[in-house]
């Protein structure tokens, strides 16, 4: 326990710790506060937003026939405040339209957009984009089952067969915005590139310092004996995890304050984002596989990262290699956490199999233990001079 | 001298330096096949360059004329309807407006807006001088040079400039901390050389750098032009009306602060990279004259190189202007904006030729603080 203590040590050295927190609060400013600032990002996401927040308060996580005839019950209220709005505003009363109906017949295309940019400013509520949003929301629902993206003739049989079983179990009913996917989507991608590089600057250095002070040889007369090495692969493999927990922590706790949660429940196979997913899943769900995904790609990257630093005997040789690594991890992270386990995700579309992108995660996991393993054994078998 | 070789010497021999500079040459490579593939491209430019020989480079009435007169192809046809009636203007000919342009996308008042529209009314020479020699009318790529244009000067250029870049700094780091790592730093200090040794260091890792820029902008290029036949365009005008620039979600045109052909600003710009590599290799020596350990020497570049990059966008957050463009000197925002160099770089400079008086004035900078860290080392205690 003591061995693992002062291998755990030497990973957390104090100066690495203070440029890493530095490094943390830098790469948050540029990257990660976009998608909490920007959240949701401007019109018309803000509306359509909002709307599927009323709507889940109102109907829960899905909606059925009779809730979309209540939701046009909504849509007739919204018309009647547009009413008022236009009738008491001047502008519309000198071209001469009354009502919203009215308006939408306008086909001077100069008034009509003098007055549209009056309908959707602060000055008109939003209301131009309110109405939009349950228009195009609506519209959605009403052809879930037969709009374009279902019957795309250029789907392989994985995808068809899908498609067929979420419109024959009927699963298109859920009330999903399309900003919280997105955003989470973009957040969890720069959370990953922050970790992936918070992980390569803490555990690097670690084995390629033992070698250059020639601590190898000496850690193997020890009573540990060439055991040694496992122990600081366990230290390494713990380390990682600490690591990633407290991001993770932190990178949640800083979302959790845009309040998606309250689409923790709802199916994210919705009737308003318009991508397929393979798996039927609530948005929660979809959070915690983000997590996983990259909790795995984490540990991955560790390991990797402890072969690079054990075949490493200087620093500049070790910086050689993981540049390298971290643009080519950096990227397949990418690929993996864009449209995760959706149709669209580019893996998936290269292999033609549903969830390329987890079993790419899992082998980088498998290759990565694979390698440590080698190494441990290697080492046992070592000449000491 | 003999102490500069036995520094190189060390240098090559590092076996990673060879492999990552391998590495960066596939990366580049596949940047330029996986741009070309399957496009039709680079038979357009063969194409191009064969007629243009014919044809001269100036679009109009003589180019027009030839161009029919040529055997029936499907390239010829494209370039007939790219290029027929072609009239000598730019997306706009008025520098001001663009000025002002600028200035309400941005949001600088008083002072910085005086400076932005001085700026501008400088443009307004060049650009009159541009439309005075029908720099618009230059063929360059015709409806491919947009393409052309950003895979060579901004993909390319960039990634050619970001890992000579990485180089210089890991091999100035890697010398530096080589006596340490190999605890011959007190004998060597003790020697007749003694103190001067740093300064030899300093100067094989720029020779290093130096070679690595030929080596990996030589071999990229080398392959790069092999693909694109550009025998035909050298003498285009870069300001071409089919070349320009997208800022801010809005279109202007390219612009150069002095005419260039094609050949002459692939010049300029690789004379402004080779600075760029030399301030960053200065940058690193400083760092490295100061960190015995170059892994850490390594994370201090890196914070400080993330902390360049945010100060920009965090001064112009606080709508702080002085701050925001005196950032914009700094090594990494000069790297970040390398695509647009040459032209009025935006919002970005308050400046004719920022990013040369920058790369100027940074050589100057870091040479002077390193003079001063070798000085400082020079009295330092060796115990």
């Amino acid at each position: 326990m003591s061995l693992f203590l002062f291998e755990f040590k030497k990973i957390w050295q104090p100066k690495i710790l203070l440029a890493l927190t530095i490094l943390a609060l830098i790469f948050s400013y540029m990257f990660l506060s976009f998608p909490l600032r920007n959240f949701p990002n401007g019109h018309p996401y803000t509306e359509q937003y909002a709307l599927m927040e009323y709507w889940t308060e109102k109907y829960g996580t899905t909606m059925d026939v009779s809730e979309r005839f209540d939701a046009e019950q909504g849509r007739n209220d919204l018309i009647s405040q547009i009413d008022t709005f236009i009738k008491t505003n001047s502008q519309f009363a000198e071209a001469g339209i009354h009502s919203y109906e009215q308006w939408k017949t306008v086909k001077d295309e100069d008034v009509s957009s003098s007055l549209r940019t009056l309908l959707y400013s602060q000055n008109g509520e939003w209301l131009g984009y309110r109405i939009d949003a349950i228009d195009s929301a609506l519209d959605a629902y009403d052809v879930r089952y037969s709009n374009p993206h279902m019957t795309e003739t250029e789907y392989t049989n994985y995808e068809k067969n899908r498609i067929d079983n979420l419109i024959d179990e009927e699963k298109l009913n859920g009330i999903m915005p399309y900003e919280a996917i997105e955003n989470v989507t973009e957040y969890s991608r720069w959370g990953a590139v922050f970790i992936l590089l918070s992980l390569l600057i803490l555990l690097a250095p670690t084995i390629t310092r033992d070698s250059l002070v020639n601590l190898r040889q000496l850690q193997w007369s020890s009573r540990c004996g060439r055991r040694i090495l496992r122990v600081q692969l366990i230290a390494t493999l713990f380390s990682t995890i600490l690591l990633v927990i407290t991001e993770l922590a932190l990178l949640l706790a800083a979302y959790s304050t845009l309040n998606t949660q309250s689409f923790w429940k709802n199916p994210i196979n919705s009737f308003f984002y318009g991508e397929n997913y393979w798996i039927d899943m609530t948005y929660g769900q979809y959070v915690l596989c983000f997590i996983g995904v990259i909790s795995l790609l984490a540990i991955g990257a560790a390991g990797i990262t402890f072969a690079i630093s054990w075949y490493s005997d200087n620093y500049i040789s070790l910086l050689f290699k993981a540049i390298p690594f971290f643009v080519v991890f950096v990227l397949l992270s990418n690929m993996i956490l864009t449209n995760l386990l959706c149709f669209n995700n580019v893996l998936s579309k290269l292999t033609g199999i549903a969830g390329t992108e987890i079993l790419i995660s899992m082998i980088i996991f498998f290759i990565s233990m694979s390698l440590c393993s080698i190494i441990l054994l290697r080492e046992k078998k070592r000449e000491l001079i | 001298m003999r102490l500069v070789t036995f520094e190189l010497k060390k240098l090559l021999s590092l076996p990673m330096l060879w492999v990552f500079m391998l590495l960066c040459l596939i990366l580049n490579g596949t940047i330029i096949i996986s741009n070309v593939y399957d496009t039709g491209d680079i038979d357009f430019s063969k194409y191009m360059s064969k007629t243009l020989t014919t044809t001269g480079t100036q679009m109009g009435e003589e180019f027009d004329k030839i161009l029919t007169s040529m055997p029936e192809s499907e390239w010829r046809n494209l370039l007939i309807s790219q290029t027929s009636d072609a009239e000598s203007t730019f997306i706009s000919t008025d520098a001001t407006a663009l000025g002002n342009k600028i200035i309400s996308l941005y949001g600088f008042s008083g002072f910085w807006e005086e400076q932005i529209t001085n700026k501008y009314e400088k443009l307004q020479v060049p650009v009159g001088q541009l439309v005075e020699s029908n720099a618009s009318l230059s063929v360059y790529f015709a409806g491919m040079t947009r393409d052309f244009h950003q895979l060579l000067f901004s993909s390319l250029f960039s990634a050619m400039t970001t890992e000579v870049c990485l180089l210089a700094v890991l091999a100035m780091l890697y010398i530096l901390g080589f006596e340490s790592k190999n605890y011959s730093e007190d004998v060597l200090y003790a020697t007749r050389s003694g103190r001067s040794i740093p300064k030899n260091k300093i100067f094989a890792a720029l020779i290093i750098a130096l070679l690595m820029f030929i080596i990996l902008f030589g071999a990229s290029l080398l392959l790069f032009f092999s693909i694109f036949d550009c025998s035909g365009i050298w003498n285009s005008n870069v300001s071409s009306q089919f070349n320009y620039i997208q800022e801010l979600g809005f279109t202007k045109p390219f612009w150069t602060w002095i005419s260039f052909t094609v050949a002459e600003y692939l010049m300029a710009r690789l004379m402004l990279a080779a600075m760029l590599v030399i301030v960053f290799s200065l940058f690193a020596a400083f760092i490295g004259l100061q960190c015995k350990n170059s892994y850490m020497g390594f994370v201090v570049f890196l914070t400080i190189a993330f902390g360049m990059m945010a100060l920009p966008q965090f001064c112009a957050s606080m709508r702080f202007w002085g701050g925001y463009f005196l950032s914009e000197f700094l090594p990494i925002p000069l790297w970040y904006c390398s695509s647009q160099w040459l032209t009025d770089l935006g919002g970005i400079s308050l400046i004719p030729w920022h990013e040369t008086i920058a790369l100027i004035g940074n050589t100057i900078f870091f040479f002077l603080l390193i003079l001063f860290a070798l000085r400082k080392f020079n009295r330092k205690d060796i115990i």
